[in-house]
C-alpha cells in the first residue's frame, strides 16, 4: 500500500543510504545489486547478523535499513530498539518472509516505520523506500487495528507518556476500517503530508510509549511505585 | 420440441384475483427504459438452488397459494419458501402426500392445492390435509401437466399424453378425451372464462363436453407451434413466432416478433402490469413490456440459467422463474437504477454530480477525473485536461455557463476551453476545496478549508471562518428564503453569513453536532443539516431538532438531502438511500411522538452500495426530468420519484411451528406434519377446536416459529410480538423470525405477531397461537418458599465436586495440549527459516535474472515461470506456517492475517476493502484446523470477488454472537453477482470446508447488486480451554 504522499526525487539531492541486514547472504547480496543499480539509491553496508549490524549502523548512519525481522542470535526486533534510541533519525523498514501479524507489530513498537515481505518485487521494495525516505509511513489496516488494540489496553495499565490525539485516533479508526490514505485526505480534509506526518507520529508515539511500558514493567518489579 | 409448462394458466388465474393489488404497478417510465436501452438489466435477481434448500436444481413447477405461501415442485419434493428457508414436504414427513415427484400445481377457486404427479396421480391439499385424489378409469401414468378450472368449478387435467379429465365437485370425474395426438399439452382459460386447450399449431375451444369442434373462424390462425395464456384486457396472448393477441375472431394488438428463430417456448405469462412474459428452453425470457422496448433477460443479465421451466408473479409483483438446472429465480424491477460514467470509473467512487445546462450532467471522481455527457456518450477530463490526479471533489456549472471544479490541488479550476486552469483570482491555492455554490444573486461560493470565499463579478472574496481555529471546513453551502448564507462545516457546526459578517452556531445554540456533512432548505423555507453519526437536524424559528435513527431513520450519517415535488426528502447515508416523509418528519422534530414514514432502498432495490459519498457539495442533483441522482461509491445512483412502485401488500403472518425443548409440537398447516416420538403434532384444525396447548410442568423452553410472507426483500421484513399474559406491550423484534421463551410460569399465555412488508406496510390481522404451561402439583407459594434453603446447600455441594474434577482434567488436558503447541511452534519455526528463506532467494534470483535478459530472450517465458512459481509457493508455504503455529489460536490472529491477505491482494486490483471488524476481541481459542479452513474458505471467496465479480468495493466483517456460541464472518462485494460458470466448485469446496469445521456458508449474489458470502463458526464454550488440537506428529 503505496500512499500517494508526494515524492522527493531521490537524484534531486544526494543519493538515499540504504544498508541491509540480513543472515541470508545470497538474498542480501541480490537486493544490494537492485538498490545500487537505481539511480539515487546506494547501499553502504550489508551485515549478516545484529552485532555486525550495529558497528555499521552506527558508524555509518545510513537513511533507510532493510532489517531481517528473524535473525539468528540477536533478533531484528532486539537491534531496531537499540540502535532506534541511540541513533533515531534512522528509518527501520523491516524484512519478513510471511506477514506475521505479532512480530511486525513488536518491530514496529520497537521503533521500525515500516514493513515489507521478503517477496515483494524490485518495483515494490523501491517504492517504498522512496516512500519512507520522503517522509511517508505505509500502515496497514491490521497494523492500524493493533495500535489501537495496543493503546487501549495498556492505557489500562500505565499512564501514557503521549497519548494519540484526537487526529491521530481518527486516523488509526479510518485506516483500520481498510480507507487508503487518500479517502483519509478527502474525509478529514487535510493534505496527504499532513497524513503521512501523523502517521509517522503515530510510530513514533507507539515507540515511546512501549519504551515507557516496559520502564514500567521493570519499576513494577523491583517495587518502586 | 419443448416442453411446454403448465405454469401460465395458473399464474394467469392467480394473478386475476389481485389485478387491482399494485396500485402503482403500471409499466415503468420512459426514463427506465432507456436505462434498459443502455444495457442496463432493469431487474434485481436472486437465485437460489440446491445449496440453499431447493430439493433440486431443476424446478418443475412455482405457484404462490392465496394465503401467501409459495410452493416449488420438482420431481425430487415439494418445498414451501417463506423468503429465508425452504420447508420440504415429502411421504415421509407429511401424511397423506403419497409421491414427492411433482410435476405441476394448481389452486382452485375453494383454495384446494392440487398437485400433479410425474406418474401421472393427483393429490389435493385442503385446509393442509393432504390426500391423494383418485383418478378416472384407465387414467395413464403419465405426468400431469396442465391444470385450469372452467366458470362451473369444474377442475380439467391434462396429461404428457393428452389425456383431459374433468373433476366437478359433486358430479365426480370423468375423462372427457383420451388422446395421443397432442405435442403442446396446455390448458388456459380465457378472460370471459372459456376454456381453450392448445395443440401443436393450434388452439381449441373446450366444451363442458370435451373439445369443441374446431370452428376455424373462431380460431387465430398460427404460424409455428404456440403458447397461449389468458389477457387481462380481453382473449388471449399468442405466442408464436411472436406475441399477438386474439380477441373475438381477430388479431387485435401485436407486441412485436420474438427474437429467435425457433426458440422452443416453455412458458407464457402477463402480468399485472400487462407486461408478458415469454420463457424458452435455451434462451432464457423475452420480455414484451405494455410501454417500452421489449428486452431480454438470460444468464448475461444474471438468470441462473437460460431454461425457463416455470413463469409466476407473485402478489407482489415480483416475477418467479424455475428453470431447468439453475434451482429458482426471483425478478424485482429495480427502483434505483446504477450509472457509471465510463469503464474507467468503475473502481472509482462519485463524489460530486450536478445538471449541465443541455440537460445532461456532469460528474466528479475520485480518480478516474471529471465526466460529462455529451449525446449518449460520456466524455472524460483527466490530468491532460488539467483535473490533477483525475480528482474533482466538486463540479458546478453556473448560469452563466462557466464551469468550476473543486478538488485538493490548485484550490478552484475553471473550464477555459478544453482545459481546467486555476480560477482567476482565486486567492487561497492551497486550499483544499470541497463545496461549490451559486446563489441567487449569482455569486459563485467556494467552500474550503478554513473558510469560504465568493466571486462577485470577477472578483474573489475570503472569509475566514476563525483565525485562531484549525478544524474548520465548510463542506456545504446553502441560502434560505431571507438571502442568507448557510455554512455547515466539519468539526464545527454551522455558520451563518449575513450582512457580510459570519457568526457561528454550535452546542450553545442547541446544535450538538460538530461534523455537518449536507444542507438543505426545503419548500416552507426550513434549513436541514445532515451530520456524520448524530442524525438529521432541524432549523426554524431560531431553534434546532434533531431527528435520529431512533425515530427511524435508517443511520445516523446523513450524506445527501434532496427534495421532491412530493413531499419528501431524500437521504443518503451509510446504509443506503431513504425517503422520509416530510410532515412526519417536522412532527418528529417537533417531538410530537410520530411515527416516521420512511421508504428505504438498498441493495435489494438496486443499489450497488450503500455508501452514500460526501461530504461534497454537490453531491446529489434533480434532473430536469425530475430523476435523483446521488454519488455513491459504486457511480451514480438514480431514483425517479415520479414512478417508484410502492409495495402496498401487507404481508400475511403464519405461525409456522411451536416447538418445546426443541420437539415440535404445532405446526402449521403447510408445514410437514412430522411424527414426534410417540406424540403426533396437532394440525390447525386439532388447534383451532381446542386451542390451548398444554405444556406439562416443569421448566421448558418454548420456541415459537413464524414468518412474514413478503418476498420482495424479506430481510426487511419486520416483525412486533407479544406475549399476552406476560408482556404489556408490543415490542420490535426487527426481522427476527422466531421467538423464544424460558421457564415461563404457570399460566394461559397468548403468544400474537404482526409483522411488515419491505416498505413498512404492516399487516392487518395478527397471528396468534395460545398456550398453557400446567403447573407441578408442588409449584405453590408454600412449598417453593420452605424447599428454597434447602435446594440452594445440595446446589452448592454439587458444584464444588463438580468443579474439583473438572479442574483435575483440565489441568491434564493443558499439559498435553502445551506439549504439542510446542512441538507445532518448532515445526513452525523450522519451515519458516529453511525452507522459507530458500524460496524466497529462488524467487528473487529469477526476478533478478529476468531484469538482467536481453529483450527477446528464448528462456523468458520459463524465467518468469520459475520466479510466478517460487512466488506461489512462498505464498502458500506462509499460509501453512501461520496455520501451524499456535501463537495464532485466536480470532485475532485469524483476522490479523485474513486482512493482511485481504489488503495485499485488493491493493494490486485496486478493489476498495472496507473493514467492521470490532476492535476488541474476545479471548476466543480458534484451533489450527478452524482457523486454517475458515482463512481458506475466506480466501476462496476474495478470489471470487477480485477475479470474476468486477466489483469495486470488498467488505469483510465481523459479527460475533457469543450467545448463540458463534460468529459470523461476512465477505461482501459489489460486483456483477453469481454467475453459473464460478458457482460450482468454488462454491462447494467454501461449503466443504466449512462443514468440516462445523460451520456453514450461505452465498447470496444478486446481478448487479453484488454478492455476500455469509460463514458462521462455532467456537468453544469456554474461552481458554482449547479443544483437543489435532496432533502433527504421527
Amino acid at each position: 500500500m503505496i500512499s500517494p504522499a508526494p515524492r522527493l526525487d531521490p537524484s534531486a539531492h544526494h543519493a538515499v543510504r540504504i544498508a541491509i541486514v540480513d543472515d541470508d547472504v545470497e538474498s542480501c547480496q541480490l537486493w544490494a545489486d537492485w538498490i545500487s543499480h537505481t539511480p539515487g539509491f546506494a547501499c553502504i553496508s550489508q551485515s549478516s547478523d545484529g552485532h555486525e549490524a550495529e558497528v555499521h549502523l552506527l558508524r555509518d548512519r545510513p537513511d533507510i535499513v532493510l532489517m531481517d525481522i528473524n535473525l539468528p542470535g540477536r533478533s531484528g526486533i532486539e537491534c531496531v530498539r537499540d540502535i532506534k534510541h541511540r541513533a533515531p533519525e534512522i528509518q527501520f523498514v523491516m524484512l519478513t518472509v510471511y506477514g506475521d501479524a505479532d512480530h511486525v507489530f513488536e518491530a514496529l513498537t520497537a521503533g521500525a516505520s515500516g514493513y515489507l515481505l521478503k517477496r515483494t518485487s524490485r518495483a515494490t521494495l523501491l517504492d517504498a523506500l522512496r516512500e519512507v525516505h520522503s517522509g511517508g509511513s505505509p500502515m496497514s489496516s491490521t497494523v492500524a487495528r493493533q495500535v489501537v488494540q495496543y493503546f487501549q489496553h495498556s492505557t489500562a495499565k500505565i499512564s501514557v507518556p503521549d497519548p494519540l490525539s484526537e487526529r491521530e485516533r481518527e486516523i488509526l479508526q479510518l485506516l483500520s476500517f481498510g480507507r487508503q490514505n487518500k479517502e483519509i485526505v478527502r474525509e478529514l480534509g487535510i493534505s496527504p503530508s499532513t497524513v503521512a506526518t501523523h502517521i509517522r507520529r503515530i510510530y513514533g508515539k507507539l515507540h515511546v510509549h512501549s519504551r515507557a511500558a516496559a520502564v514500567g514493567k521493570f519499576a513494577m518489579m523491583n517495587g518502586s511505585p | 420440441m419443448a416442453r411446454p409448462s403448465n405454469l401460465t394458466a395458473i399464474a394467469f388465474l392467480h394473478s386475476r384475483f389481485i389485478a387491482c393489488a399494485l396500485a402503482h404497478g403500471i409499466a415503468a417510465s420512459a426514463a427506465a427504459m432507456q436505462d434498459v436501452a443502455q444495457g442496463e438489466c432493469p431487474y434485481v435477481i436472486h437465485s437460489w438452488r440446491m445449496e440453499d434448500g431447493l430439493p433440486e436444481n431443476r424446478v418443475r413447477s412455482v405457484l404462490q397459494t392465496r394465503d401467501g405461501q409459495l410452493w416449488v415442485g420438482t420431481f425430487n419434493g415439494l418445498v414451501r419458501f417463506d423468503g429465508t428457508s425452504f420447508r420440504a414436504l415429502d411421504p415421509s414427513n407429511t401424511p397423506g402426500l403419497k409421491d414427492g415427484a411433482i410435476r405441476s400445481m394448481f389452486e382452485d377457486s375453494r383454495g384446494t392445492l392440487w398437485l400433479g404427479h410425474q406418474n401421472g396421480q393427483l393429490t389435493t391439499c385442503h385446509r393442509g390435509k393432504f390426500s391423494a385424489s383418485p383418478v378416472p378409469q384407465g387414467w395413464p401414468n403419465a405426468e400431469v401437466d396442465s391444470f385450469a378450472e372452467d366458470r362451473a368449478g369444474n377442475v380439467w387435467v391434462m396429461n404428457r399424453e393428452g389425456w383431459l379429465a374433468r373433476f366437478h365437485q359433486s358430479a365426480g370425474m370423468g375423462v372427457v378425451s383420451p388422446s395421443a395426438e397432442w405435442l403442446v399439452n396446455h390448458l388456459h382459460v380465457d378472460s370471459a372464462g372459456g376454456l381453450w386447450t392448445h395443440r401443436n399449431m393450434e388452439v381449441i375451444p373446450l366444451g363442458p363436453g370435451g373439445m369443441a369442434l374446431p370452428e376455424p373462424q373462431l380460431r387465430p390462425p398460427i404460424r409455428a407451434p404456440l403458447l397461449a395464456c389468458a389477457s387481462r384486457f380481453g382473449g388471449m396472448w399468442v405466442a408464436d413466432t411472436g406475441l399477438r393477441r386474439w380477441e373475438e375472431g381477430r388479431w387485435v394488438e401485436d407486441r412485436g416478433p420474438l427474437p429467435w428463430d425457433a426458440p422452443g417456448l416453455t412458458a407464457l405469462m402477463e402480468t399485472s402490469a400487462g407486461d408478458v412474459w415469454v420463457g424458452t428452453y435455451s434462451k432464457g425470457i423475452h420480455v414484451a413490456p405494455r410501454d417500452g422496448a421489449a428486452h431480454q433477460v438470460g444468464v448475461t443479465e444474471g438468470l441462473s440459467h437460460n431454461t425457463v421451466s416455470a413463469l409466476m408473479e407473485d402478489r407482489e409483483g415480483n416475477v418467479w422463474v424455475g428453470t431447468g438446472g439453475g434451482g429458482l429465480n426471483m425478478l424485482r424491477r429495480k427502483r434505483v437504477t446504477m450509472v457509471r460514467p465510463g469503464d474507467d470509473a468503475r473502481q472509482h467512487p462519485a463524489l460530486s454530480v450536478t445538471t449541465n445546462r443541455a440537460g445532461g450532467l456532469w460528474v466528479g471522481t475520485e480518480g478516474a477525473g471529471l465526466y460529462t455527457q455529451e449525446g449518449n456518450a460520456w466524455r472524460n477530463f483527466d490530468d491532460r485536461h488539467g483535473i490533477q490526479r483525475r480528482d474533482a471533489w466538486s463540479v458546478l456549472e453556473d448560469r452563466q455557463g462557466r464551469v468550476w471544479v473543486g478538488s485538493a490541488w490548485n484550490g478552484v479550476l475553471l473550464k477555459s476551453g478544453d482545459r481546467f486552469i486555476s480560477a482567476p483570482g482565486w486567492p487561497r491555492k492551497s486550499w483544499l476545496v470541497y463545496a461549490l455554490f451559486e446563489d441567487s444573486t449569482g455569486s459563485l461560493w467556494a467552500g474550503g478549508e478554513r473558510g469560504v470565499g465568493r466571486l462577485q463579478g470577477e472578483t474573489w472574496q475570503v472569509f475566514d471562518l476563525h483565525p485562531d481555529i484549525v478544524e474548520e471546513r465548510v463542506r456545504h453551502i446553502a441560502e434560505d428564503r431571507s438571502g442568507t448564507i448557510w455554512l455547515a462545516t466539519a468539526g464545527n457546526g454551522l455558520w451563518r453569513f449575513r450582512n457580510g459578517g459570519l457568526s457561528n452556531l454550535g452546542p450553545g445554540q442547541g446544535l450538538a453536532a460538530k461534523y455537518l456533512t449536507c444542507l438543505h432548505v426545503d419548500g416552507a423555507g426550513t434549513l436541514w443539516i445532515g451530520s456524520k453519526g448524530d442524525g438529521l437536524w432541524r432549523y426554524r424559528d431560531a431553534t434546532f431538532a434533531r431527528v435520529t435513527s431512533q425515530h427511524g431513520l435508517p443511520g445516523d450519517t446523513v450524506m445527501s438531502i434532496l427534495g421532491d415535488r412530493t413531499g419528501h426528502l431524500w437521504l443518503g447515508t451509510f446504509r443506503g438511500l431513504a425517503r422520509v416523509d416530510l410532515e412526519t418528519l417536522n412532527a418528529c422534530a417537533d417531538g410530537r411522538g410520530a411515527t416516521l414514514e420512511v421508504l428505504q432502498l438498498d441493495l435489494a432495490d438496486g443499489l450497488a452500495t450503500l455508501e452514500f459519498e460526501g461530504p461534497n457539495q454537490p453531491n446529489a442533483c434533480r434532473a430536469q426530468d425530475g430523476r435523483l441522482w446521488f454519488a455513491t461509491g459504486a457511480g451514480l445512483a438514480v431514483v425517479d420519484p415520479g414512478s417508484l412502485r410502492i409495495n402496498q401488500i401487507p404481508p400475511p403472518i403464519v405461525i409456522d411451528e411451536v416447538l418445546v425443548d426443541g420437539k415440535p409440537v404445532l405446526r402449521g398447516h403447510a408445514s410437514p406434519a412430522e411424527e414426534v416420538g410417540n406424540t403426533r403434532p396437532r394440525t390447525w384444525d386439532e388447534a383451532q377446536s381446542n386451542p390451548a396447548i398444554e405444556i406439562p410442568p416443569g421448566r421448558h423452553r418454548i420456541e415459537i416459529r413464524y414468518s412474514g410472507l413478503s418476498f420482495a426483500a424479506p430481510r426487511r421484513v419486520r416483525f412486533r410480538s407479544r406475549l399476552e399474559g406476560l408482556d404489556e406491550h408490543w415490542s420490535d423484534v426487527g426481522n427476527m423470525r422466531m421467538a423464544q421463551y424460558h421457564y415461563l410460569p404457570p399460566g394461559t399465555y397468548r403468544f400474537a405477531v404482526v409483522g411488515s412488508n419491505n416498505d413498512g406496510v404492516w399487516s392487518t390481522s395478527e397471528a396468534s397461537i395460545t398456550f398453557r404451561q400446567l403447573p407441578h402439583y408442588w409449584q405453590t407459594r408454600w412449598f417453593r418458599a420452605g424447599s428454597a434453603g434447602v435446594s440452594a446447600a445440595c446446589v452448592a455441594m454439587a458444584v464444588i465436586a463438580v468443579n474439583r474434577r473438572r479442574h483435575h482434567l483440565k489441568l491434564a488436558s493443558l499439559q498435553r495440549q502445551r506439549d504439542v503447541e510446542q512441538e507445532r511452534m518448532r515445526i513452525a519455526q523450522d519451515i519458516h527459516d529453511d525452507l522459507g528463506a530458500h524460496l524466497t532467494r529462488i524467487s528473487l534470483l529469477s526476478e533478478s535474472a529476468l531484469a538482467k535478459l536481453p529483450d527477446p530472450a528464448p528462456t523468458r517465458s520459463e524465467l518468469q515461470r520459475i520466479w510466478k512459481t517460487s512466488h506461489d509457493v512462498t505464498c502458500a508455504l506462509d499460509e501453512i506456517v501461520w496455520a501451524i503455529n499456535p501463537r495464532h489460536d485466536n480470532l485475532n490472529g485469524l483476522l490479523n492475517y485474513l486482512t493482511n491477505h485481504a489488503q495485499e491482494n485488493v491493493d494490486v486490483a485496486a478493489v476498495r476493502l472496507r473493514l467492521a471488524l470490532p476492535v476488541s476481541l474476545p479471548d476466543l481459542v480458534l484451533p489450527a484446523e478452524t482457523r486454517h479452513n475458515l482463512f481458506l474458505a475466506a480466501k476462496e471467496a476474495l478470489n471470487n470477488s477480485l477475479k470474476h465479480a468486477s466489483a469495486s468495493e470488498i467488505s469483510l466483517s465481523l459479527h460475533l454472537d457469543l450467545d448463540a456460541l458463534q460468529f459470523h464472518l461476512v465477505l461482501a462485494d459489489n460486483g456483477v453477482g453469481l454467475v453459473s460458470a464460478r458457482e460450482g466448485e468454488g462454491l462447494q469446496n467454501m461449503r466443504q470446508r466449512m462443514a468440516d469445521i462445523g460451520g456453514s456458508c450461505e452465498v447470496e449474489g444478486r446481478t448487479g447488486v453484488g454478492t455476500t458470502v455469509r460463514f458462521t463458526v462455532p467456537v468453544q464454550q469456554s474461552p481458554g480451554l482449547a479443544p483437543s488440537v489435532p496432533s502433527l506428529i504421527p
